[in-house]
Parts: structure tokens; sequence; C-alpha cells
């Protein structure tokens, strides 16, 4: 409890430093949120003339669109911090979390929760979701719904876990930014779209090397049952929802075991 | 106070952003992958789009392809820094600029062409020849396109530093103009045909994006390499992009004024 | 009296990758890194009373920083051992960083864009300070250090000198009873260094916390301190009194003299503890020991034997000395 409230004291400090600048602020999330909509709407004129993708139709492609847009909104609440792991440690803030009496992973988490952007995401993903829900032709019921929660939070967890790979991968490395750019950045690129439009390795990546098809694909799949579906095991749509919390334990063993490397910043 | 125009201290500026980019050379590999990823799934997408079919509406895969290239090609060289003034006057050293005896939007301009000439070598070139090797690139219509296609290119990159200014001289008044850029960049990446050339675009959509700047930018030069705009008829575009630059920049020149004069009333 | 911190043995290794220039190098420390391995820190044990006031003098990347990091906790010793406060820094981390504060001069733990007093108000909520305390601790240390003016401002509007109490306060609102600083007066004007000096003796003597302190500034241990380690190179080379290092390494003296002509000045030489050390034309220096000679007479004597029309006397700085003890081993 006394945690929870640290979190929101935490967050409120950030969003006051932020209304330092009021214009700015105010626009931040909507920016955000009309950012990532630019590729929805370039989609959504797409298929007004041309009707599909690989049997994918706009409504179905907004539902797996949804997935990526949420989940990233919930990231980067709690991980921006790792994500952006480099800078902070450069900038000798580790060395201060080090000096508090609460836990590290604590204190990465709630200085750098990045609310106006999280909003922004969200409320794109929330928005997609809750429109092409409803599109689809799908009969909800609780355990579709609950499917549908517990694959977000996997998403979400299945990303951090990367962040947090790649944020460990730091104390060993020299440089990790380029790391990060190649396996997240760019691989999230091709998520999104139906991963059968892809080549094999392409999808050998997404399943397997930077698991964003549990993401989005195949929690989508569980719902929609795609043609394309028979491509891929069908025990991944079972197991997606899981797939997060397994790699997130990982990754923080190996968060654990990495932090004795750390050795601070020299002057 | 005077200020010296002199074309070769600006040279000097483009000159020195050139060669220190060249310094970074595992960044410009890294700038090759991520435009090749970029392009490599546009690609793909569209060849799904198009599955059998070798003419969609009238236009050819490989029209589609080669707008793709070169607007998102040029789309990715044409980066500018939107925080040049932002920063200056966020940590105050604005005033101080203001007084050395250089113009600063020349210093501004200068030091971003030394960018964008840097990336055009080694990013989009590089790309665009590695690609033509795995897809159907066309050529240029004529040699004549070709030429008018560069002086097109030219323009479009003026119109987007023009609109660019605009939003840098917004931070006079709001100090941190971020959310501004991007929301300037959604319009860019929608309506410039950069992404989605505009034969596709809803007509509804189109016809408004008659009378906005953005299809200037790259989606003219794209027109004029492909021939799809005849030589003949570039003069119309060329002052049609003439016209945006200098609307715009008169825009943004009455902004430069007052925010100038903000500043100094300020006392820094 | 009690044991406030025991080092054993330290010593701290750092694994530095070894950049390689060009492309290929770039590809090569990404894939195949190449390292070196630099001591920091070399051997070095002390243990420190409660009450205590220390200073570690020492050149720059003499080791310091890195002593103070191993002994709060943020970096583990490659070998040897930390006790402090009954604890193991790294290992209970938590229990131990509650008791102790730090300071670094070099980065501030304050928000840039916030009034101070936020980013106190949030140190309150981290260290779980009890509100009445957390009051009292405020209200004193506005006074001592005299934060009025300046505590509704953010960061980014103070000078050094504001930046450096504010930053003081914040890490000693939790009474920690132990406190480190790492070079708290660096970058300084004598005014704003003063203040902090005097600070830190009325921390010391009047609430009794105990006082870790470096600095390559000679001026602050002499006026906070009585007890002095210097680090050189990573090991330390003394441990003892300020008083004690002064009459032992800082004794000599530099006399620079300026003679109306160029004189020729063996016969002073010829006392044995007195060392010329140059001559340019009409000014030449000296080198002699406080002990051995007294000063007043020998300025006493060149004013009677030569026309001297300008004359410095000086300490040599504490770079020196550090170098000398280090020269001579101890
Ligand atoms: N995080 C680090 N990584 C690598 N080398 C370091 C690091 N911190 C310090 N060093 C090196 O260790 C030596 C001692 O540094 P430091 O303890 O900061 O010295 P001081 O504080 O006395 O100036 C220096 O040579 C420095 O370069
Ligand atoms: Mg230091």
């Amino acid at each position: 409890m006394d945690t929870f409230a640290l979190f929101i004291h935490y967050s409120l400090i950030t969003i006051k430093s932020r209304f330092q600048y009021k214009v700015d602020a105010i626009f931040r999330s909507l920016a955000v949120f009309l950012r990532e909509s630019a590729s929805i709407i370039i989609i959504y004129f797409m298929l007004l003339k041309f009707e599909n993708i690989n049997g994918w139709n706009i409504d179905e492609l907004l539902f797996l669109f949804s997935f990526i847009f949420f989940t990233y909104g919930l990231l980067i609440l709690f991980f921006t911090g790792f994500r952006d792991f480099e800078n902070m440690v450069n900038k000798g803030s580790l060395d201060r979390f080090l000096l508090r009496p609460r836990g590290l992973v604590f204190q990465i988490i709630s200085s750098n929760a990045d609310w106006f952007a999280a909003i922004g995401h969200g409320c794109l993903g929330l928005v997609l979701f809750i429109y092409s829900a409803g599109q689809i032709n799908v009969d909800w019921n609780t355990t579709l719904v609950l499917y549908c929660i517990v694959s977000v939070i996997s998403g979400v967890l299945i990303q951090g876990a990367l962040f947090l790979f790649i944020a460990s991968l730091s104390f060993t490395l020299i440089k990790v930014t380029n790391i990060r750019n190649i396996l997240y950045w760019n691989t999230r690129k091709f998520a999104g779209y139906p991963l059968s439009i892809f080549h094999g390795s392409i999808q050998f990546l997404l399943i397997y090397i930077v698991p964003f098809a549990f993401v989005n694909y195949f929690p989508a799949q569980f719902i929609l049952r795609k043609a394309d579906l028979i491509d891929f095991p069908i025990a991944y749509i079972y197991i997606a929802p899981c797939v997060g919390f397994v790699l997130y334990a990982l990754s923080y063993c190996y968060w654990r075991y990495s932090l004795r490397f750390y050795k601070s910043t020299g002057n | 106070m005077t200020k010296v125009f002199n074309i070769s201290v600006y040279l000097a500026f483009t000159k020195t952003v050139f060669l220190s980019k060249m310094v970074y050379k595992f960044d410009y590999l890294m700038g090759i992958l991520n435009t090749c990823i970029q392009l490599f799934i546009a690609c793909l997408i569209w060849k799904t789009l198009y599955g059998a079919q070798e003419i969609f509406n009238g236009i050819s895969f490989s029209m589609v392809v080669t707008t793709i290239m070169i607007s998102q090609g040029l789309a990715n060289a044409y980066t500018i820094n939107d925080q040049m003034v932002s920063k200056k006057v966020h940590d105050g050293t604005i005033a101080y600029t203001l007084l050395l005896p250089i113009n600063f939007r020349g210093q501004m301009f200068a030091e971003t062409l030394g960018e964008i000439l840097f990336r055009l070598i080694s990013n989009f070139l590089p790309t665009i020849i590695l690609f033509s090797f795995v897809i159907d690139i066309l050529p240029p219509d004529s040699f004549v396109s070709f030429l008018f296609f560069i002086v097109s290119a030219v323009l479009g990159f003026l119109v987007l530093w023009m609109i660019s200014s605009i939003v840098q001289f917004f931070a006079f008044w709001m100090i941190s103009v971020w959310s501004l850029s991007t929301i300037k960049n959604v319009f860019i990446t929608v309506l410039s045909g950069a992404v989605l050339p505009l034969w596709f675009m809803p007509d509804s959509i189109l016809k408004w994006i008659e009378y906005t700047p953005f299809s200037s930018i790259y989606f003219v030069p794209s027109r004029i390499y492909l021939g799809d705009i005849a030589p003949a008829d570039v003069g119309e575009f060329f002052i049609k992009q003439s016209l945006w630059i200098i609307a715009l920049y008169l825009i943004s020149h009455v902004m430069w004024l007052k925010g100038k004069k903000r500043i100094v009333i300020q006392g820094g | 009296m009690e044991t406030v911190i025991e080092g054993k043995r330290l010593k701290k290794t750092f694994k530095i990758s070894k950049r390689e220039k060009g492309l290929f190098g770039h590809l090569a420390n990404l894939f195949l890194p190449k390292y070196i391995h630099k001591k920091a820190v070399d051997d070095i044990s002390f243990t420190i009373k409660k009450g205590d006031a220390v200073g570690f003098i020492g050149a720059n990347g003499a080791g310091k920083s890195t002593t103070i990091k191993m002994l709060s906790g943020i970096l583990s010793p490659t070998e040897g051992s930390v006790t402090a406060l009954g604890l193991s820094p790294d290992k209970d981390r938590i229990e131990y960083v509650a008791k102790i504060g730090a300071i670094f001069g070099q980065k501030s733990q304050l928000s840039w864009d916030l009034p101070i007093i936020d980013s106190f108000d949030l140190l309150q909520k981290i260290y779980r300070i009890p509100d009445q305390k957390y009051q009292e601790n405020l209200a004193m240390f506005t006074k001592i250090l005299d934060m009025k003016s300046f505590i509704e401002q953010p960061v980014r509007q103070l000078s050094l000198g504001q930046r450096m109490r504010a930053d003081i306060a914040a890490a000693l609102l939790h009474s920690p009873e132990l406190v480190f600083f790492d070079e708290p007066t660096i970058g300084l004007d004598v005014v704003a260094k003063e203040k902090i000096r005097e600070f830190i003796r009325y921390m010391n003597k009047e609430l009794g916390v105990t006082i870790i302190f470096t600095t390559h500034d000679m001026q602050d241990i002499e006026k906070t301190c009585e007890r002095l380690i210097i680090i050189d190179q990573g090991k330390k080379i003394y441990d003892g009194t300020v008083a004690g290092i002064k009459t032992h390494f800082g004794s000599e003296r530099k006399l620079v003299v300026k003679f109306e002509q160029d004189y020729d000045i063996s016969e002073v030489a010829k006392t044995p503890s007195i060392k010329i050390i140059s001559k340019k034309d009409r000014s030449k220096e000296f080198l002699f020991k406080n002990e051995d000679i007294e000063v007043k007479s020998l300025i006493q004597y060149l004013f009677e034997n030569y026309q001297v029309s300008d004359l410095t006397i000086s300490e040599p700085d504490i770079e020196e000395i550090v170098r000398d003890i280090y020269d001579k081993g101890i």
C-alpha cells in the first residue's frame, strides 16, 4: 500500500515537471495518439481500395493491431526505465537508486513512468479494440474476455522481459542501444501485420527469437481463427497467455545475476 | 549590428556537419538497416495487396514500388531536427546566438543541409541500389524527367524545411515544441504520399490535399520521375511548389521577427 | 568508541573494454570485446569510529570515489570486505542505506525542473520519515543552510552553491548517522566553500554524525577533519592526524626571491638544508624545511646581504605533498 502510494507520488512528480511547459504537456498524449494512429489511418485507406490483406479485412486487422498498441501503453508505464536504461546509468541515476532504501526495480519503474505516452498508446489500443471487437462477428463470453486480459498482461511482460534482458546486458557489454534498436524497434516494425504474410525466416524471428507473435498474432487468432493459422502449431494460441510470465521470470533471474557486475560510472 | 553574409561561412557549416557524421560509421550501417527493413515491409505489404494482379486501378505494381522507394527513401534522408530553436530557448543560449555576426537561420539551414546530403549519399543511394537487385524498380521515364525530378526533389525539401521552420519558431512562445512537431509529422506522413501513394487516397480526402503543401514534398517528385507528370506539364507543378515555399517562408519570417523581439524584450 | 566502518583489504578492479577505432573495431567491440583490467582501489584497510570526521584526499583518479562507492553499497568490492554499522553494505543494502546519507558533488539528486521542496517531499516518502521529524529537520536545515529564499525554486534556477546546500539537506533529511561527502566543494567559490565546511563541522560536532569526506582541497580537510587518509593510485599511503601530515610532509617551504641584480647566491646555498631549485636572472627559488631553518632569520639574512625587490613564501599544495609522500614512501 505504502509502495503503491509512492508510485503515485513519483508519477505526480514527473507529470508536474512536464507541466512546466503547459501547452506542450497538454498536447503530449494527443500527439502520441495521433503519431501512432498514422499507420492505422494509412492501412484503413489502403483497405478501402484493396479490401483485404491475405484474407484479413480491415476490422480483423484493427483487432490485431489493438494488441500492439494497448500492450505498449502499459509497457511504457512500467518499463520506460529499462527501455532507456543505458541513458539512466550514464546519468548516474542507478547509483542514486542504490542509495535509497527501496527496491531497485521498483525505483527504476516508478521514477520513469511515462503517463503521457502511456495514455496516447493505451487509448489508441483501447479504441481500436472496442471498435473492432464489435465488428468481427465473435460471440464474446467470459472465457474470451478473460483470455484477452491475460494475453494483454502476457504481451506486456514479453516486451518487458525483452527490455529487462537488454538492460541486463548493459552490465557486461559496453553499449546496448544498438542491440536494443535491432532486437526491439526493427522487429516491432514487422509485428502488427498478420504473421502469415512474411517469409519463413521472419516468422521464425517473430515466434522464437523476439516473440512478438505471442503479443498479438496468436492471441488474436484464438479469437478469430482465420484460415492462415494452419501454417503454425495450433498449440501456440493456447500457450500465448503464459509466454510472457515465463519469459519475464527468466529475464528477471538474469537481471539479478547481472546486477553484481554493475560498476557505476567513472567521472 | 550588421550581419555578414558570406556564403563560404555557411558552406563551412555544411561541410563540418557532413564530415562529423562520417565518423560514426556504425551508426550509418544501422541507418541503412533501418531503411531496408522499412522498405522491405512496405514492398511486402504492397505485394500481398496486389496478389496476382499486375495492375490495380490503372497503377502497376512496379509504379507503386518505385514511388515507395523514392518517397520513403527521401523521407528517411530529409530528417530535420525540429528541436534546434527549442533547445536554445530552453537552455537560454538563444539570446547569445542572436548576437553572433552570422545569420542564425542561415546556419540552421546550412547544418541541416550537411546532414541531409550525408544521408542522401550514405542512406538513400545505397538502399536504392540494393533494392534494385531484388525488386523491379523502374528507371526514370526519360533523361529530362530525371533532371526535372532532381529540381522537384530540391523544391520538395524546401517546402518541408519551411514547414519545419514554422514549427521550430513556435518555441519562442511554447519553449518545448515536441508535441507540435509530432503532430506536424503525422500530417506529413499521412498526407504527403510518402507511405501511401496518393493514387490510393480516397477521393474525398484527395480533394482537400490539393489545397495543402503536403503533396509537393515527395509525391510530385516521384510522379515526375515516373513520367506520370509529363515533362511538358512540369511547369505548373514547379510553380505550385515554389508558391508554397514563398508563402510558408513569409509566415515563418513573420514568426521569426516577432519571436526574436520577445527574446530581446525578456532580456535573454 | 564504537566502530562504525571496518574496511578490510578492499580491492576494486574495473574491467574496461578497449575501444577499437573504425568500422571493424565497432563490429569487433560488439561481438568480441577486449578488456583491460584497471585497479582503482588496491588493498586498502581502515577502521572508522563513531563520531569521527575522516578526510580522504588524493589526486584525480586516485580511487577516492570508488572507495566511497564501496563503503556506501553502490559497488561491491572485488576482494576484501566492508562492515558498516554492523551490516554489509551490498548484501543488506536496504537496511543499510536507510541509515546513511551520501552527497556527490558532481551529481544532484534533485529534480531539474521542480521546486526543491517537491524533491524533499518525495524523499520523505521514500525514506518513510515520520511527519514530525521531517518538519523538524526541514526547519533546521532551512535555517542553518539558509535555504529559505530559494526552497520554492527549481534547481535549474539556482547557483552551484545553493544547489549544493539543497543537495546536502536532501541527503540528511532522514537523520543518517553516517554521511559520505564526495567532493562537495568542487567548483564552488570561497564563500560557498566556507559555508559548507562550517555546516559539516556543525553536523559532526553538534549532531555527532560520523563523516567521510573526499576532496582535493587541503583546506577542506584542515577545517573539518582531525583524521586524514591519503590515497594514491588506489593505495593508502597515509593514515593519521591532519597535524601529523603537516609536520611530517608539509614542512617544506618554498621561498621565491627577486633580487635587484643577478647575484651569485652560492653563498646562501652553503647552508646544508637549503636547496636552490631554480635560478632565472634575478629570480631565485629556495627550498628549505621549517624545522631546520627559521624563516625569520633566513629573510633577515637575505635583506642584510643583498638588495631584495620582492619575496614570497609558499607551502607546497596538497598535490605536491601527495606526490612527495608517494615518491618517498612512508
Ligand atoms: N565505473 C568505472 N568504470 C571503469 N573505470 C572506472 C570507473 N570508475 C572509476 N574508474 C577508474 O578508476 C580509477 C579511480 O577512479 P575514482 O575512484 O573515480 O577516482 P577519484 O574519485 O579519486 O578521482 C580511475 O582511473 C577511473 O578511471
Ligand atoms: Mg571522484
